[in-house]
């Protein structure tokens, strides 16, 4: 698969924060959701990518090609919108709109048009009045309306409502349906995004720990229970181990090989239960908190 | 072709599509040699994502129920009866594992069990009532 971008040794350090040395590659046409807790590092490595936060050392290529940062050809291929961005709030949606226009040669307005419409966005009416998630809906239009390779956002579905939410997830899934468009998004609240994303990147301490598909991660960490003939000893990486009797619970980081444990051991009753993935983040982010 | 896909099941979206899929092959319901939706055509038919949809895509090929032409997209492979036999073979032993299990773990013996599967297949044979 192609890569829309590659890190190599990026390093920032700001006051006493540092992010990276990061070396990584985000595959063209997914969207992959960058996750960790406060002071990860998502917003600073957002904005290393974005050119607002300046890079010490290394250096990082859009679709194979080393882009000067803010650049022309930069401003053509990225998009990014992010939670309390700065918008002209005396000016109406309309002027944002011209204003906009204006910095982009690559402007598309039938999709600027479709945008409004399934965000319920009136052109006359002044930024200043939009509610907190239309806000954030219209900066995600003026993401978009160039057509980005790669679009980057920063908690982008806070103070939405489930009508904007939805009219954003179905945008998203159209836009990236019929182009080629990326999305690295950092998130708090996956079940906002949990049907889009392909991948989740978790971030901690400025570092990249792990990499993975939401697939292979829905699929391998399950809460599990049976019931047991003979005392079963808590099985290796598993949590929450309870025993009761001859029933078991407990969480397993990897469903096919404790099943098929379980199954050799002639258990009963067994039940394997998904969990959400809002779950599944805050276990391997705890995982990677002693880091 | 109509899916349905839910993202609260806890199975993974795209081995939902491949579960439903694979059942409209065998059963017929998909007939040999019809073109399945492209993958961008059906990420937005059931809103998911284009990664989810070529995985699917990519499982069933794996499977042989799907092949793939050059330029042309996905079609419904040859199947002969006896690999839809052996696959509607597997399915059923999948899903018949944890019931069989846990009904001898409550006391029923082979032959109770074996008088119920009976019973329901002669129950799933009974005439419609109009």
């Amino acid at each position: 698969m192609n890569k829309i971008l590659e890190l190599n040794d990026l390093l920032c350090k700001r006051d006493s924060f540092q992010l990276g040395p990061l070396n990584w590659q985000l595959p063209a046409g997914v969207f992959c959701c960058l996750v960790g807790s406060n002071g990860a590092g998502k917003s600073t490595l957002l904005q290393a990518i974005m050119g607002l936060v300046q890079s010490n050392s290394g250096s990082w290529t859009i679709a194979g090609e080393t882009i000067r940062p803010r650049g022309a050809a930069w401003k053509d291929r990225i998009g990014f919108a992010f939670d309390g961005q700065n918008l002209h709030e005396r000016l109406s949606i309309a002027d944002n709109l011209d204003l906009h226009r204006s910095l982009r040669s690559n402007w598309d307005s039938k999709l600027v048009d479709h945008l409004m419409t399934a965000f319920k966005l009136d052109r006359k009416q002044t930024v200043s009045r939009l509610s907190r998630g239309q806000k954030q809906a219209f900066c995600t239009l003026l993401a978009l309306a160039h057509r980005p390779q790669l679009l980057l956002l920063d908690e982008i579905t806070n103070g939405m409502d489930s009508l904007v939410r939805r009219a954003w997830n179905e945008c998203m899934f159209q836009l990236m349906a019929e182009s080629e468009m990326t999305v690295l998004m950092a998130t708090h609240v996956m079940s906002d995004v949990s049907n889009l994303a392909d991948r989740l990147v978790f971030v901690n301490q400025g570092h990249i720990v792990a990499d993975v598909d939401k697939d292979s991660l829905l699929e391998s960490w399950r809460q599990i229970s049976c019931r047991v003939s003979n005392p079963l000893q808590s099985l290796p990486r598993s949590r929450r181990w309870e025993s009761h009797g001859d029933a078991v619970r407990f969480i397993s980081q990897d469903a096919a090989t404790d099943l098929a444990l379980l199954n050799e051991r002639r258990a009963s009753h067994i039940e394997s239960q998904p969990l959400n993935l809002d779950e599944i983040c805050s276990f391997i982010l705890e995982d990677n908190s002693h880091v | 072709m109509l899916l349905n896909i839910s993202d609260y099941g806890g199975e993974p979206l795209y081995l939902q599509i491949v579960r439903q899929v694979s059942a409209q092959i065998i059963t017929g319901s998909l007939p040999e040699g019809e073109a399945l939706p492209s993958i961008r055509e059906l990420a937005r038919q059931e809103r998911i994502s284009v990664i989810t949809v070529q995985k699917a895509y990519d499982e069933l090929a794996r499977q042989n129920l799907i092949v793939a032409r050059r330029a042309k997209g996905f079609f419904v492979a040859d199947l002969t009866n006896r690999s839809k036999e052996e696959m509607a073979r597997r399915h059923c032993k999948d899903s018949l594992k944890k019931p069989v299990r846990d009904s001898l773990s409550e006391g029923l013996d082979l032959e109770c069990i074996l008088q119920l599967v009976r019973d329901i297949v002669a129950e799933s044979k009974e005439p419609m009532n109009e």
